[in-house]
Parts: C-alpha cells; structure tokens; sequence
C-alpha cells in the first residue's frame, strides 16, 4: 500500500472539510479523485503531503507520516497543481537546477528531452511563460526524478487541449514505467475515465464511495421507461440516481442490479424500451444534485 | 490498426477496442497473422490507462480471436476466418435485432418488412450498376 | 453609483484604515503638546512623533505601490504595471489616474500639514508646513508614472523613477536650504507633479489602447550560463533563500546610508534654513537614524510587505506550498533561512563599517562621538587595534543577525498576530524607554536604585532565556528527529559562542573593569541561542497546519 489514510477528519472553524475518510491506493494504481469545488479533494492531497495536520485519524504514504518524515515521503512524490505555485523570478534553467538538489533520483537527461518536447526555452522567466507553459514546467519539475507516487491536483484546469494530452501522456508513461502510482484529481472526468482503474469520489468532506472504475461502470445505467399513463412528477423507482423527460417516456439514471429495476418496472406496468451506459460525467452529476433537489 | 474512442457515450474503453476489433475483422480490414500494437505503444497513442489494453487483450483472447505468442506479440489467431464469419453474424443479427424491435414498436408488420428490405436491396443494385 | 465615484472608492479602500489610525496618533500627540512643557512630555510626543513618522512612511508606500508593482512591469518594452482588469472598466483614462493621485495627495498633505502644525512645531522644529508634504506627494506621483505609463523606450520606465527620485531628492535639498524662496520651491514641486500627472495620463492610455513599443532591435535571447548542479537540498534552498531576500536588508542600510549622510551633511546647524535645524539633540548624534532601519522594516512586514516572502505585495502570511513541499525536513529549511540571514547580515554590516569609517573622516564626525570615543580608547589601543576592530566587526555582525532573525519570526510562524503583536511590543518600548531614560538620568536616587536592582534584572533574564530554551527543547522532542538534532547543535554553537565571548572579552578588557561572573552572564545573554532554537519548530507550526 502506497497510500493508507485511516479515518481522517478535519475541520476549519466551522467547517468540516473532511469528515472520517478511509483511502488506500494499493501499488502501481490510478486513483481519480472527483468531487465539487470544495468537497475536500485539495484538502485531503495537502494532507498526503504532510502540509496539513488531520485532527483525528491516521495518514500513512510509504508506510511513514508526512508530518514526522517529510524527507522520507517528499522525496518520492512529485506534485503537480493548478495554482501558479512556481516563483515567477527564476528562469527555468534555475528552477531546474535549484529542483535537481532535492532529489537523487533526478534525471538530468529525462528533465532536457521533457524540456526540448516541450519547448520552453532555457532562459525563459516564469511569470514570461503562458499558463499552458507553465504547467509543462511544472510537469518537468514533477516527473524528472520519477516518483513513485504522482499526485495531481486539477492540472488541466483551464489548460489547452494540447497541454492536457502532454499531462495525460506524462501519467500514462509514468504508470507504464514500472508500475508506479497515481492520484489524478479532475474535473474532466472523461479524462479521468481514459486513464484511471479506480474513481473515488469526494461530497462535502464525505466519501462516497471509492471502487474500480468497472464496477462502478457496470453498476450504473440509463434506462428509458415507458408508462401506461402520463407521468406528472418523476415516477419513483428503486435505485433512481437521476430522472430526465416527462409525459410518457422517462429516462432513468439507476444505481444496481438491472434485474430489480426491470421487476419493479414491470410491477407498474410499464415497459423498459431503452437501456444504455452512463458516462463518469453523468453519475457524479446524479449523485451530486441527488439531495440539493432537481 | 485504427482504433477511434468516443468519450461520451459511456461504454467502457476496454469494450470499445473488443468491439472495434471485432468490427474490423468482420469487415476484412484484419486478417489472420495481423499484428495488434503493443500494449504501451497503444495505451500512449489513445491516451488511456495501459491496464485497459490488457484487459482488452484478455477479452480478445477468451474470445478467441488474438492468441499470444512467443515473440511477445499479440496477434489475430488462425482460427480468424471462422471466427470471421461468426463475428459477421453476430453483428448483423445484432442489427437485425435492433431494426426488428423498432418495427415492432411501430406496429409494422414482419412481411412488410421483409418486402421492405427486398425492395432496398433492388435498388440498392440499380444504383451500383 | 457612477463608475468614476466606485473606482475612487476601490483606490481608497485599502489605506483607509491606515489614515484613519494616523490622523488619531496625530491627533492625541496634538492634545499632548497642549499640556504644560517638561522633559516627560517632550520625549513621550518625540517618540509618538517618531512612530507617526514611521507610520507616514509605510503609508507612502502603500500609495506609491498601490496599483503597481514596478517589478512586474515587463521593463524591456517599457511597459505599463497597471492592472489589466483596471483598464476594461467603463470610465475614462483620467478617472483611472486622477481619483488615486488625488486621494494620495489629500492624505498626504492631509496627514502631513496637521502633524508639522500641531506636533513639530510645538516642539521647536522650525519644519515648513507645506513643501514635505509636497514632496511625498511628488515622490509618489513619478513612481506612479513611471509604473502606470507604457513608454515608448525599452526601459524607460526605470529611466523615469531613478530620474524623478533624484529630482525629489534635489527639489527637497535645494528648497529646504532656501537656495530659493518658499513660493519659488512650492511652484517647482507643483510643476514636477503636474509633469508627473500629465505623463501618467499619456502613458496610461498608451497602455489602454495597447500602443506597440518600439524595441531596440528586437529583444535578445541571454546566453544561458550553465552553473554546476547544488549537491544538496541544503544547497538549493539556500540559494534560494539568498536570490529571494539576500539583498533587501544590505539595500534599506544602503539607502539608509545615504539618507544619514545627506542628514549629517546638511543637517548641521551652521547652515541657513529648515534642514539645519532638523538635527536632532540626542547624544551620538543622527546615528539614531540607523537604528530606524530594522524598525521600518518591522513596521512594513507587519503591514504585509515582509522581506521574506516570495512576492513583496501579496499580503500572505502562510508557507507557499511550492517551499513547504520540498523533500526536506523543517530543520534543514530553517537552516537554510538562518544562514541566508546571516550572509544578508555579513554583508550589511561591511557596509555599515564602511559608512561609519568613511564618517568618522568627514568633518560632521556624528556630532564628535567618534572624537571622543577615540580618545578615550586611544591610550589603550595601541598594538591592540587590529584585534580590537575585528571584534568590534563581529559584535557588529551579530547583532546585525540578531535582529534579521528576530524581524523575520512574524514570517516564520505564519500567523499575523504574532507579527503584529511582536511590533505593537516594540513600539510600546521606544514609547516607553526615553521617558526611563529621562528618569535615569535626572534623578539620582533612581540611578541608585536601578544599579542596585541590576543584577536581579540580570538574573530575571538569565532565567527567561533559560525557561524559553527549555521550553523550546519541549517542543522539538515532538516535532521531527532532525528538529531535536538542530536544537542539540544549536545549543551546542551557542555553548561555544559564550565560551569564546567570554574569553575574548576577559583577554581584551582592561582587569577590574568587569568580574567574570558578569562577563559570562553578559555573553551567555547576547549570544543568540532561542531565536535559532525556536526557528524550526515555528517553521513546522506553519508548514503543518
């Protein structure tokens, strides 16, 4: 186990921005964290690198706690965020070389070929780079001295496709190189169903749950049902995450079993005349507007 | 070997690619000894997790439809040509289901139909010659 | 609400509080001059004179830097530092420029003429009420111009601020010696401003339309130098640390250097106007003048723009995740800190022993104390100068450290009260110690009782560094293993330091003038030992919330 967090919970003031979370990312896994703006997806990276303390609960990366050993756990982490975090100042042959200190790992001829594919010239100033070059140059300080565990926190926010599919590269090269491990949180969860074997998902501070990106494929469905009568409000069924249409003919976004739904279908005497996948996008959207009400 | 993604139809990728190739070796466009890229060099191209063209891979196998071989490669089995004709089959009793179940829907009756598809085919040949 | 009104509204906002605060302190010292004169009440407005002052100063610069920051203007094309999201707004180019140097100008002058009416004068400072304030006014109008307006040379920009300080700086020396009338220098400084104004208001709509610069063949692409890669995380973030903050503290005693040798060269008594009366009566002179350097620079960190941040204008206290995520541990950053501080320190304190050496040669001699303390030391040297000056060096350099560490602890633990609270301490005690001083010095029943409690107050000390040390070894043990390795070497470092102190000091010193009891007790107080033994483990405080 790469990551191991143990019921961790902590608040800020009021706010509970995480409440009892349970994790572990076994080796050599893609983990997708997914989640609302302020669910608690950047509160619990910053507690995997030791910058945040939880209030109760235990968080173990590589088996040590980033608070007691930050060496032993940073210097096999490579980090990349979507807030400018880079100091404008330097130029990036400084920032590379002030970088390479850190870590012995660092591959001085990987950080060069990442540099060249990418274009960004040597003595080019930080703040001088556009957003979508600055995130390469984050991504070069990230990956040069291969870490074992990659955490991203929203990298592609904002970002040209062109970018994108460089940090999407960059996770896919990183995991095929000996099998090393990935938490990959997003937004754009067709990215994250391109690259990651399992999908946890964060709603304010809660987990809800956290499994192989099959299963929770194979566990969600839409279907279309057709009613004798015209429906006013959306009919209720069991396992109903989400509803679309109105009259007659009613889409169903469902949770479970498709044998339970298709009885209790036919119990009403309406008739299934449609089924198909849900996309990742479709079900974090059922389940988030689930309790705020349609 | 083209293997196109759609992201918003939320059919699983591993699935896509089993069905893809399924596509093509119905179609003709893969042939018995045809090789199918290697996992990594997959997985960079399309940009998805290199778990998934295994996974891929193993469904393909079970299927029967690649073997694995000794030089490390994965490659169409030699029994493709059955399985070519099975797979033709397949889908278009796939697409026959499809088409039946619409026509049910809309009360058509089966020997309509098949007048139906008879007239399509004339004209289908008119057009070609 | 009118655009014009709310953007003048968003340009006062954020230094309202401060002006507020100042007319206040002008305002109680004004009631205090009304009470009959004495020694006591000479020092208290004095010294709440010298923190207005300070106070004034910092809210120069927030005026000055309140909508630009010069360093992120792109100077090679003379550009302008204006914030973009400004310029989009519907109001026209003189409402962006005139609402913030209006209201910079009325609090200025608005601050300024109540201060020199109501608290110098009174006082016997024979200080003009209006040109000071102009010159605050012009000295903020042309960095505005220079950072607001998009000149068509590539730095043109830095050409503009060094030329308008050195106009200020002119105007100000030539006006206060009355080279020229009062109504002659009043007229220059209005033109200056209004030159500043009309430049701003140009170059501003330059930036606006987005007027192309013409470059000077097209920009160079800098032959890269290839230094040797650090061999170690230590290394690194040292170097880091130096690149980032390494040159402010030698840069404000640079500038503070030079403001005194102005001072003292004009400030001498036997030259005709205001500037000649503006010395001030303290003994040693305007080497109190030097003593402001660390306070101004307490006072800016405790408004936000501490020297130890990564960038000077974003008021943010807390570890940027980009330092607080290195693979090192908090021990080896507060190293790195430390010892940053005291190269910083090393090289400001050559330059304050090449200030005070250049002094001591020109005729002003800061009011003769160098005479005197040369004389009273000059049977005594002899072969002994050599050693003498280096030790004196040293003392200088730790004490400069001394205070570098303790002014960057508010940035160190992350939480602004304890920044603030730390100058507010401060503060009350330039308050407070010239009115003990008064005491001390005046009334000799106080002097005897003050020797007499001496050595408890010694003592109290001793025992405060001791408890706040052992305290300190506390918090470590919980903290990292490397933190509780720093402290045993930090203690062990200053174990050495007093033993050294102590022996140098007893070698140097003439026998009988100090026993050695109090020899130890003074080193083992001055050599620094808390302030690096706490620095990790505030650092740790704030890199783990």
């Amino acid at each position: 186990m790469i990551v191991e967090v143990e019921n961790v919970t902590r608040q800020f003031g009021e706010k509970r921005a995480l409440n009892r979370i349970s994790l572990t990312i076994p080796k050599g896994t893609v983990l997708g964290l997914v989640g609302e703006n302020g669910a608690g997806k950047t509160t619990l990276i910053k507690h995997l690198m030791g910058l945040l303390k939880p209030d109760q609960g235990t968080v173990r990366v590589f088996g040590k706690d980033p608070v007691v050993d930050p060496v032993g756990v940073l210097g096999q982490i490579g980090y990349l965020s979507e807030e400018d975090i880079l100091p404008g100042w330097m130029r990036l042959h400084e920032l590379i070389r002030y970088s390479r200190g850190f870590y012995p790992s660092w591959d001085a001829d990987y950080a060069e070929a990442l540099r060249r594919d990418f274009g960004i010239e040597k003595g080019a100033r930080i703040r001088e780079l556009s957003k979508g070059q600055r995130a390469r140059a984050g991504l070069i300080v990230a990956l040069a001295h291969r870490p074992e565990l990659l955490l991203l926190d929203e990298p592609s926010s904002g970002l040209d496709p062109i970018v994108r599919r460089d940090i999407l590269g960059a996770i896919i090269r990183t995991i095929a190189d000996d099998g090393r491990t990935v938490l990959f949180s997003s937004h754009l969860l067709a990215e994250v169903e391109q690259v990651c074997d399992r999908v946890a998902m964060i709603r304010q501070g809660e987990l809800l749950f956290c499994d192989d990106l099959e299963s929770i494929q194979r566990s969600y469905g839409w279907i279309t049902v057709r009613y004798p009568e015209v429906q006013p409000t959306p009919p209720l069924l069991e396992g109903a995450v989400s509803w679309n249409g109105d009259g007659r003919e009613w889409s169903v976004l469902v949770h479970g079993l498709p044998g339970a739904v298709e009885a209790e279908t036919t119990l009403r005497g309406a008739a299934i005349v449609d089924r198909r996948w849900a996309t990742l996008d479709e079900i974090f959207v059922g389940l988030s507007t689930e309790l705020v009400g349609r | 070997m083209q293997i196109h993604l759609s992201p918003s139809d939320g059919v699983p990728i591993y699935l896509q690619i089993v069905n893809q190739v399924r596509l093509q070796l119905a179609a003709g466009r893969l042939t018995e000894g045809d090789e199918l890229p290697a996992i990594r060099t997959l997985a960079e191209r399309l940009l998805i997790n290199p778990n998934t063209v295994v996974r891929a891979y193993r469904e393909l196998e079970a299927l029967g439809i690649v073997e694995k071989r000794r030089t490390n490669g994965t490659f169409i089995s030699a029994a493709g040509s059955p399985l070519a004709l099975a797979e033709k089959r397949r889908l278009l009793a796939e697409r026959a289901d499809a088409l039946l179940a619409e026509a049910h829907q809309m009360s058509f009756p089966l020997e309509e139909l098949i007048v139906l598809i008879r007239e399509r085919a004339l004209e289908t040949v008119e057009v070609a010659s | 609400m009118n655009p014009a009104l709310a953007t003048g509204w968003y340009f006062w906002r954020r230094t309202r509080g401060t002006t507020y605060g100042l007319l206040g302190a002008i305002a109680l010292l004004a009631l205090l001059n009304r009470l009959p004169s004495s020694p006591l009440q000479q020092n208290l407005v004095m010294s709440g004179a010298l923190l207005t002052g300070m106070g004034l100063l910092s809210l120069i610069v927030a005026f000055t830097y309140q909508e630009s920051n010069p360093t992120k203007a792109d100077v090679m094309a003379g550009g302008s530092a204006f914030p973009v999201s400004m310029l989009v707004l519907p109001v026209r180019t003189r409402d962006l420029v005139l609402w913030p140097v209006g209201y910079a100008a009325i609090a200025q002058l608005g601050i300024w003429i109540p201060f020199a009416k109501f608290v110098l004068v009174p006082q016997g400072f024979a200080v003009d009420l209006v040109w000071p304030g102009l010159a605050m006014v012009a000295f903020t109008t042309s960095v505005q111009a220079s950072s607001w307006a998009k000149f068509p040379v590539p730095v043109g920009n830095l050409i503009w601020a060094l030329g308008g300080l050195g106009v200020v700086t002119g105007l100000s020396i030539v006006t206060g010696l009355g080279v020229f009338s009062k109504p002659v220098g009043y007229g220059a400084f209005l033109l200056f401003i209004g030159v500043n104004v009309a430049t701003s208001l140009w170059g501003l709509q330059r930036a606006r339309v987005g007027v192309d610069v013409w470059r000077m063949g097209g920009r160079r692409v800098r032959e890269v130098v290839e230094k040797p890669p650090f061999r170690s995380g230590f290394r690194s973030q040292l170097w880091l640390e130096v690149r980032r903050n390494g040159s402010f503290l030698p840069g404000f005693v640079v500038l503070a250097c030079i403001t005194m040798g102005l001072i003292t060269i004009f400030g001498r008594p036997d030259l005709p106007g205001e500037l000649g009366s503006t010395g001030i009566e303290i003994p040693g002179g305007r080497m109190i003048f030097l003593v402001c350097v660390p306070l101004a620079v307490m006072f800016s960190s405790a408004m936000g723009t501490s020297p130890c941040k990564v960038d000077n204008f974003t008021p943010s206290f807390g570890l940027q995740p980009f330092f607080a995520s290195r693979p090192l541990s908090t021990a080896t950053l507060a190293a790195a800190k430390l010892v940053s501080g005291a190269i910083s320190s090393l090289v400001t304190s050559l330059l304050l022993a090449t200030a005070v050496g250049f002094w001591s040669l020109s005729p002003a001699q800061f009011g003769g104390v160098t005479t005197t303390v040369a004389a009273a030391l000059g049977s005594y040297l002899g072969s002994r100068v050599l050693p003498l000056s280096l030790f004196a060096f040293a003392l200088l350099f730790l004490s400069v450290w001394k205070v570098a560490v303790a002014i960057s602890c508010s940035e160190i633990t992350g939480r602004r009260w304890i920044g603030g609270s730390f100058v507010f301490f401060v503060g009350a005690l330039i308050v407070a110690l010239p009115i003990l001083w008064l005491y001390f010095h005046q009334d000799p029943q106080w002097i005897k009782f003050l020797l007499r409690q001496a050595p408890g107050v010694f003592g109290a000390l001793l025992v405060l560094k001791l408890v706040v040390c052992v305290l300190g070894l506390f918090v470590a043990r919980k903290g990292e293993a490397a933190i509780w390795r720093f402290c045993i070497w930090a203690l062990g470092g200053w174990a050495l330091g007093v033993g050294l102190l102590t022996a140098v000091l007893g070698a140097l010193l003439p026998p009988g003038v100090l026993n050695s009891g109090q020899l130890l007790g003074g080193s083992v107080l001055f050599i620094p030992l808390n302030r690096v033994l706490w620095t990790p483990s505030a650092m740790a405080w704030n890199r783990h919330r």
